[in-house]
This record gives structure tokens, sequence and C-alpha cells, in this order.
């Protein structure tokens, strides 16, 4: 058997040649880091006042021309219970930045949620935005304000969909896609998210 | 201009010593996150995670160790915890995968020395991988270790001690290179 000094030797020989990144992207990783370690100012609160219902609106109306079908096809109301038990994010932005945080991530999330969904007509997946917005799920669910069950359930869902986006080939291709799409209609997230988006817009003062 | 220096700009609000002070350190933690995890990507998203929570936390940094050995136990602590959520999506995505495969990574009768090194190090659990590419490979002392894992010094060595134990064991009878 191989003694102490001999492994020892063998070791430190791998300190030049195991797993040497290549080409590091730290300038990459730098832009990422002061983006979210130096945010600038946000001024959130007319931004979402007019954003949010708009959004709402809209993804409601994509949701109703996408979904539909599907939905008509279904004998059970389940999504429909499922917006109802949904809670409310933000009652007043101002008072927490929690809320406004939340509500700005869930629409960003849900945008790249229905770009997906043309990923099956050719259209690129957003890498880079999933990336971003995986980190935001994470600095959310470590959050003791995202305590609520129903909350922390959709977030625990959106991670791993989102795990799954950034782990995507740069040419996804349909069986690439499958799983998440899989995970999106199994977990039923995007009327999950709908249904937070709609209680948010009909929460705004 | 030393860490110091920097960090008291960096706390201040100056974009350009916060990244010298990245600069500095960031090739060596993506490399022991690249080393870790052995995944660009992986090692990107933790380097990335590690930094964002030194220059949030910059004001906890009292100076009672090394600079180095303060933003090395963050990133020793986003790698695990990075890892703790890997292995929890991977189990979930194998929970719903209907064709998916895992891969059977045996590669026993590789008959040289280094790469059999190798791959056995990478079979390790991760509690005791890490000691020996921080120990042995990066050179870090066990005391560094230790504050890095926030163990006790013996823990450190005692990790290592078994590691390199199981790794004599499974190279014994390969033939060296």
């Amino acid at each position: 058997m191989m003694d102490e000094q001999e492994l020892e030797r063998r070791l430190r020989e791998l300190k030049e040649t195991w797993r040497i990144p290549r080409n590091p992207p730290l300038e990459e990783i730098w832009q990422a880091v002061e983006a979210r370690a130096f945010p600038a100012v946000p001024e959130r609160r007319s931004w979402t006042r007019t954003v949010l219902p708009l959004a709402a609106m809209l993804l409601l109306g994509f949701g109703l021309g996408q979904f539909a079908p599907r939905l008509l096809q279904q004998k059970s109301s389940k999504p429909a219970e499922l917006v109802s038990v949904i809670p409310v994010v933000a009652t007043d932005q101002s008072r927490d930045p929690f809320v406004g945080i939340a509500t700005d991530y869930i629409e960003r999330v849900t945008g790249l949620l229905v770009t997906l969904t043309d990923a099956h007509r050719g259209q690129m997946i957003r890498i880079a935005q999933a990336r971003e917005l995986l980190a935001t799920t994470r600095l959310l669910i470590d959050s003791p304000q995202a305590s609520d069950p129903h909350l922390r359930a959709l977030l625990d869902d959106l991670e791993l969909v989102l795990a799954q986006i950034v782990r995507l080939p740069p040419r996804a291709t349909s069986p690439d896609v499958y799983l998440i799409d899989q995970t999106l209609d199994q977990r039923e997230v995007l009327p999950r998210l709908r249904g937070l988006l709609a209680e948010n817009s009909t929460s705004q003062p | 201009m030393d860490d110091s220096e920097l960090i008291a700009g960096a706390r201040a609000g100056d974009r350009m010593a916060a990244r010298r002070l990245y600069d500095r350190h960031a090739p060596r933690v993506y490399r022991l996150m690249f080393r870790s995890v052995g995944d660009e990507e992986l090692a990107r998203e933790y380097t990335q995670d590690t930094f964002v929570k030194v220059f949030q936390r910059l004001e906890q940094y009292r100076g009672d160790s090394a600079f180095s050995t303060w933003l090395h136990s963050v990133a020793m602590s986003m790698l695990f915890t990075g890892l703790r959520r890997l292995k929890r999506v991977r189990a979930r995505e194998l929970e719903l995968a209907t064709a998916a495969s895992v891969p059977a990574g045996d590669d026993a009768g590789d008959p040289h020395l280094r790469d059999r090194l190798q791959s056995e190090l990478e079979r390790l659990p991760t509690r005791l991988r890490v000691p020996v590419l921080l120990h042995d490979i990066e050179g870090y002392t066990h005391r560094e270790i230790a504050q890095m894992l926030d163990i006790p010094e013996g823990t450190s060595k005692a990790r290592l001690s078994e590691a390199r134990a199981r790794l004599r064991v499974a190279l014994a009878g390969v033939v060296t290179d």
C-alpha cells in the first residue's frame, strides 16, 4: 500500500494538473457582483405602480390565450383554487423593501417563463437572466419574510425551474426543454405566478 | 495598497477599492470553487455569491484573522450551502424525470495512478474532500482550515487523516505511472 509521504507528494502534484479552470470568467462575475452588492437606488414605487397592473393584465391576457384550451379540458378547478390560497404579497410597498423586491422579482420571473414557452418556437432562452433570477430566488428563500408556506413552496419550485434553465445548453432543443416544461406543468407554476400577480395588482392603492 | 486600505475604501462605498480587492482574491476563490465542484457554471455562481456576501458583510470583518481567511470562510459557507441546494434540486429532478439516467462513472480499471487519485478524490464525501483540497492541494494550514470551516483544528486534522487513509486503501495495488 502507498505510504503517507508518497500520497502527500502525489496530492501536491495535483495542484498543477487537477481541475485547473481554463478561462475564469472573472470580469463577468464582477459585473454580477457589482450589480448585486452595490445596486443603484431604485425608483421602485412609481415604476411598479405604473407597470404592475399593466403587467398583470398582459399576463392574464396571455394566460387566457395560451392556457384556456388546456384548462377547459381539465375537470378540476385546481388552478383557481391555488390562486385563491396564494397570499397577497404587497399591500404597502413603501413600508417594506421585501415586498418591492419580491414584486419586481415575480414580474421578471413570470416574463422569463413566458419567454420559455416561446423557446419551442426557436427563440433564445435568456440564460443570463435566469442566473440572475436564480440568485434572487435564493436570497428571497433565505429571507425570514418569506415565511408564508405558499410563497415558500412557489419559490422552491421556481428555484428548481431556474436551476434547470441555467443548465440548458446554448442551443437548447425540445428534449432539453421538456423536463422544464414538465416541471412547470406538474407544479402549476405559471398559474400560481399569475394568481400572485393578479392578487398583487388588485391590492395596489 | 494593502487589503486593509482596500477594505476601508470598499466600506466607504469606493467601488474601485472593492474591485481591486476582488481582483486580488477572486482568482483563488474561483479556482477553489472550480476544484470543489468541477463545474464552471457552479464555480461562477458560488464565487459570485461569495463576493456579494463579502461586500454586503464587510462591516462584520473585524481583522481578527487575515482577510483572505475570512473571505475563504464565507466561500466555504457558500460552497456547502450551494452543494446542499444542488443535492436537493437534483433529487427533485430525478423525481420528475421520466427518462433520467445517472452516469455510472466507473473508472476503477484506470491503470494510471494520477488519474485514479483524481477520481478517488472526487468520490470522497465533501467533508473529507475539502480538507484534502485545502491542505494538500491548496496549501492552507490546519489553523486556517479550522477558521474557514468553523471547526476545531483537531477535526481538520482528523478529517484529513481519514481522507488520506481512504485514498491509500482505494489506491492499493494501482500501477504507478
